[in-house]
């Protein structure tokens, strides 16, 4: 297990990771920072976990977080925003990781709308935001990372074969987690720095530029709707812009987006 | 109109006070209005773009018609709080699927007690009472498209 003296050796972030810890084992990372938050802890704290026993998705879907191989840390944000723009820390969030994976390895990681980043048709990193409201008050957002930086093939389970990927089985070279991990600190400190000063709009841009699904045919389930065309585009609030056959342009805020097989 | 030149329509009218917008060129009419993000009606789409007929001179243009939002606000009663939607999203009533319900019509809350989770984009919002009470209404089902401040339950306030 990497040591957080290696990671906070020389971090250079002004919020994020200024208190950071290293966990052998941890039900899941997203739940300890929420049960933090609840104690008071501050804005920018990092928990980073070597395994998760419970590691999880959204609505208590598993993450698989075998130990010695990839990374799983969640960062405590309390951003003075209004509830309804907290959504866009996601893609935002996406955005940052994304740029800084395609640097880092040299690989054409991508995103899929609003928060997996992928390797072709491959998932190779996850975002999991939760968040807690009192009223119009944000009280914590969560920003849970699982990434697979070196498991190999054979730990990926087998029903996430041909879905999930790792960057070391793509590149054929194994990544220093805590170098990686130092770098997308910094990106995701500048980058939520950036956010609350100006929003999503100098984001936009550039999830639309790394995006994996624009211009493509995809479908969608929204509000028990099935919807087909092309995702067009993202909007200015982060919403998928879907273009139908019959010329109606649908904004998805909500739903799973697949491939339409062709 | 193509799509290129209805997506930059759309990007001009966001972020404007304008809520509805109808071009005509080459016979077309096409028409663009901002929706609340989602309807209440499910099949009504977030953000409509009507192709019409070609439009024939001095014809009757088809009033705009209104989507009133159905809101279904209870009335306010002293000693009632009634908890509202702080975004636009998805309503869940567990944490997880097959999960029970955080709250049923009758749970005691206490302050901080979460009632439901708001999906947006895949951030999971979960709403906390702001303060004591009983739940006496659910005002939306399981996986419901939700508007920004619309009511979602109705407690009666204790202590």
């Amino acid at each position: 297990m990497f040591s957080a003296d290696t990671v906070r050796r020389g971090l250079e972030t002004v919020i994020l990771g200024r208190e950071l810890y290293c966990l052998d084992r941890i039900g899941s990372t997203n739940d300890h920072v929420l049960q933090l938050a609840r104690e008071g802890a501050r804005e920018g704290i990092v928990i980073v976990a070597d395994t998760q026993e419970g590691g999880r998705g959204r609505l208590g879907r598993s993450w698989v977080s075998p130990s010695g191989c990839n990374l799983y840390f969640s960062i405590l944000l309390r951003p003075q925003l209004a509830p309804s723009v907290l959504p866009q820390i996601t893609l935002t969030a996406a955005v940052s990781l994304c740029e800084t994976l395609r640097t880092a390895t040299n690989l054409d990681v991508r995103i899929k709308w609003p928060n997996d980043l992928m390797i072709g048709r491959k998932k190779i990193c996850g975002i999991l935001t939760e968040m807690t409201t009192r009223g119009e008050a944000v009280e914590a957002a969560v920003l849970g990372i699982g990434l697979n930086v070196n498991m190999e093939e054979r730990l990926i389970p087998e029903a996430l074969q041909g879905i999930a990927t790792s960057l070391s089985c793509e590149a054929g070279r194994r990544f220093d987690r805590s170098v990686l991990l130092q770098k997308l600190l910094v990106s995701l400190d500048g980058d939520y720095r950036l956010f609350l000063r100006e929003g999503f709009e100098p984001f936009r841009d550039r999830f639309a530029e790394h995006s994996l699904i624009l211009g493509y045919q995809v479908c969608l389930e929204v509000a028990g709707r099935r919807v087909e065309g092309e995702a067009a585009g993202i909007d200015r609030e982060g919403m998928l812009l879907v273009a139908t056959e019959g010329g109606e342009i649908i904004r998805v805020i909500s739903g799973e987006v697949s491939f339409s097989v062709l | 109109m193509n799509l290129k030149e209805i997506k930059e329509l759309i990007e001009m009218i966001q972020g404007t006070d304008i809520s509805e917008i109808e071009v005509e060129r080459e016979g077309f009419r096409t028409r663009i209005r901002r929706g609340t993000s989602f309807s209440s009606r499910p099949e009504e789409p977030v953000l409509s773009v009507e192709r019409e007929a070609p439009a024939v001179e001095g014809g009757p243009a088809r009033e705009p018609q209104e989507v009133p939002a159905d809101t279904g606000v209870p009335e306010t009663v002293p000693g009632q709080i009634v908890v509202t939607s702080p975004m636009v999203g998805t309503f869940y009533r567990a944490p997880s699927q097959g999960a029970p319900p955080f709250v049923e019509v009758g749970t005691e809350v206490e302050q901080g007690q979460p009632l439901c989770i708001i999906e947006a984009m895949k951030l999971m919002n979960e709403i906390e009472a702001e303060r004591k009470g009983k739940v006496l209404r659910i005002l939306k089902e399981d996986k419901d498209p939700v508007e920004f401040g619309e009511p979602l339950f109705v407690l009666e306030a204790l202590g």
